[in-house]
């Protein structure tokens, strides 16, 4: 198309459409980004002039036990969350793939935690793992425990006891996000595996699981995020404790920037995720398009 | 005869996972209605006996819960009225108009598009903090006022619709905003329906940005304001349930009412990871 006066003119409103919208996201997302690596190099503690102090924040990150403590949790959490999560939500949309009688009425109720607040569901599962809460409660009166387990407050069992919630809170979320995958899988695949007598478990381990490929990519980017991200049941159950067994990055990361007021230190560590997410995005990245090309 | 048996394990299963689902908001009902000494008596007491209404009156009284939930809904209507106008805005512009830099602009969002929340909060506090935003509830919405994946969701969407109805309206002598708030907006209505749920819903329910950035009780979000009714004395359970129902009943009904539209708006995938040819398929 020609560059006449005319579409100039469009352009230059379409441009300026742009504009407010990156304005925003220049200011409050990418200017932070850049000044997370800024103030990482620095002392600063928002009442006295910050001052340049090179890396020595990564040294001292890197050496103490405070942080190596909460890489082991969070890497724990990361891996003891997402796997039930993934294999659980993607077996309920696998049963929920075909609507039958009631499977609308299932779906919602499955799906309902998560349009509640993470904040107050979790006080709500706070009382629940209460030692002498209804969580305990049932596991006697069916026989699986013989004395009440501490939940939230032995060690043990604290980070368990989140990965409860966290369970609760977004199986429903990825149910639905591997249903719409499962949902774009012609059934003819399936009617000419039936044909051919394949069993349920042939169709799913050749049909399902390969033809899902870029849904569950989405979905582990997707639940990675969430996972790294998790800070409110935290906070609201177990605030780290006890003895730092469920302090996650993101509690370190609160407790040393709005507690103890370090804030170079608390950049260093929110630099030190931003490296893990990427790095670990571009993996599953890769491990998607692989097979794909 | 297979068929059936495998047809009842599936209902086994769907309701066993049913129940985990609902126990904790029956036992949150069923707890608010109880007097506080009967909270964690053994076994758990379903229906409470006697029932107690006086919590949902106590916390009325107790904490200003009234000026929590204005709060809330006022961040949550400014910053979903916002997002929707600017994202839309911006996705309307990268979708159909060339000009240079725009590719660029484009990774530059895709790029923030995966940014932890996480990796900005402490740098953003000290921006707020030097704007003297503070305590302030402008702080808690001006960050969310637009968003990476919004803007790319509506690009997405915009993609797929025809040049031609553009040209025409051009040719009809329409001025380009005209022809976005006439034309481009009314096509957009099931994306922005579900745009507003999920940003409406991510608002309503954000806690860390509130919880680093208020500090008085009477800027607190609903999120915040029941999570800080724990500190304050020895967990009154029955009061922070009743709480909690208040805070949760209202969106439970929304949602059962909007049903599959609900859920499409909080999990928007249905848009976003299609891409724009064949967004006709979510509607």
């Amino acid at each position: 198309m020609s560059s006449t006066k005319f579409h100039k003119k469009q352009n230059a409103a379409g441009a300026l459409f742009l504009a407010p919208a990156v304005l925003i996201l220049l200011v409050f997302l990418a200017y932070p980004v850049i000044m997370a690596f800024i103030t990482s190099l620095t002392k600063s503690d928002l009442l006295t002039q910050p001052q340049w102090v090179g890396l020595s924040n990564f040294l001292s990150i890197f050496t103490s036990y405070d942080f190596l403590n909460s890489l082991k949790v969070t890497a724990r959490f990361v891996i003891l969350a997402s796997i039930p999560l993934s294999v659980i939500s993607l077996a309920l949309a696998v049963v929920l793939r075909k609507p039958f009688r009631g499977s609308q009425f299932f779906k919602l109720i499955i799906f309902a935690p998560v349009v509640l607040s993470e904040a107050i569901t979790a006080v709500v599962w706070k009382m629940l793992l209460n030692p002498y809460g209804i969580v305990n409660d049932y596991l006697m009166h069916w026989g699986f425990i013989e004395t009440y387990i501490k939940w939230l407050i032995d060690p043990r069992y604290a980070l368990g006891g989140i990965i409860l919630f966290v369970l609760w809170k977004e199986m429903g979320y990825f149910m639905i996000i591997f249903l719409t995958g499962l949902q774009s899988i012609s059934d003819d695949y399936y009617e000419a595996a039936t044909i051919d007598g394949a069993s349920s478990w042939h169709q799913f381990f050749y049909i399902t699981l390969p033809l899902l490929k870029p849904t569950t990519l989405f979905a582990s980017i997707i639940m990675l995020i969430n996972i790294l991200n998790t800070f409110t049941p935290f906070y609201v159950m177990t605030g780290g404790g006890p003895f730092n067994s469920t302090k996650v990055l993101s509690m370190l990361i609160f407790d040393t920037g709005f507690k103890f007021m370090l804030m170079g230190k608390a950049a260093a560590m929110s630099v030190i995720i931003l490296l893990i997410v990427a790095v670990l995005s571009i993996i599953l990245f890769r491990m998607g398009r692989q097979d794909n090309v | 005869m297979k068929n059936t048996r495998s047809m009842l394990l599936i209902y086994l299963l769907l309701i066993i996972v049913s129940l985990f689902m609902l126990m904790p908001l029956l036992a949150m009902v069923s707890t608010s209605l109880k007097y506080e000494g009967a909270v964690l008596a053994t076994p758990f007491q379903w229906i409470p006996s006697p029932v107690n209404w006086d919590n949902y009156f106590g916390i009325l009284h107790k904490y200003p819960i009234m000026s929590y939930l204005k709060n809330s809904l006022f961040v949550a209507l400014i910053a979903t009225t916002s997002n929707l106008f600017l994202s839309s805005l911006a996705g309307y512009s990268l979708a159909k108009f060339h000009y240079k830099g725009k590719n660029i602009v484009f990774a530059f969002i895709i790029i923030l598009l995966l940014l932890p929340g996480q990796a900005i909060i402490v740098p953003l506090f000290m921006l707020m903090s030097s704007l003297s935003l503070i305590d302030s509830i402008v702080a808690i919405i001006l960050p969310y006022m637009t968003s990476p994946f919004a803007i790319f969701l509506m690009r997405q969407y915009f993609l797929s619709i025809p040049d031609s109805i553009i040209e025409a309206a051009r040719v009809d002598g329409a001025s380009e905003l005209q022809i976005y708030f006439r034309i481009i907006l009314p096509q957009a209505k099931p994306v922005l329906a579900a745009l507003g749920i999920f940003s409406f819903m991510f608002n309503w329910n954000n806690f860390l940005w509130p919880l680093i950035v208020l500090n008085s009780k009477t800027n607190f979000t609903i999120p915040l304001g029941i999570a800080m009714m724990e500190g304050e004395f020895s967990t009154p359970y029955a009061e922070l349930m009743a709480a909690a129902t208040l805070a949760s009943l209202p969106v439970l009904l929304v949602y059962f009412i909007l049903q599959n539209n609900f859920i499409n708006g909080m999990v928007l995938t249905g848009f976003a990871s299609k891409g724009g040819d064949d967004h006709q398929k979510t509607h």
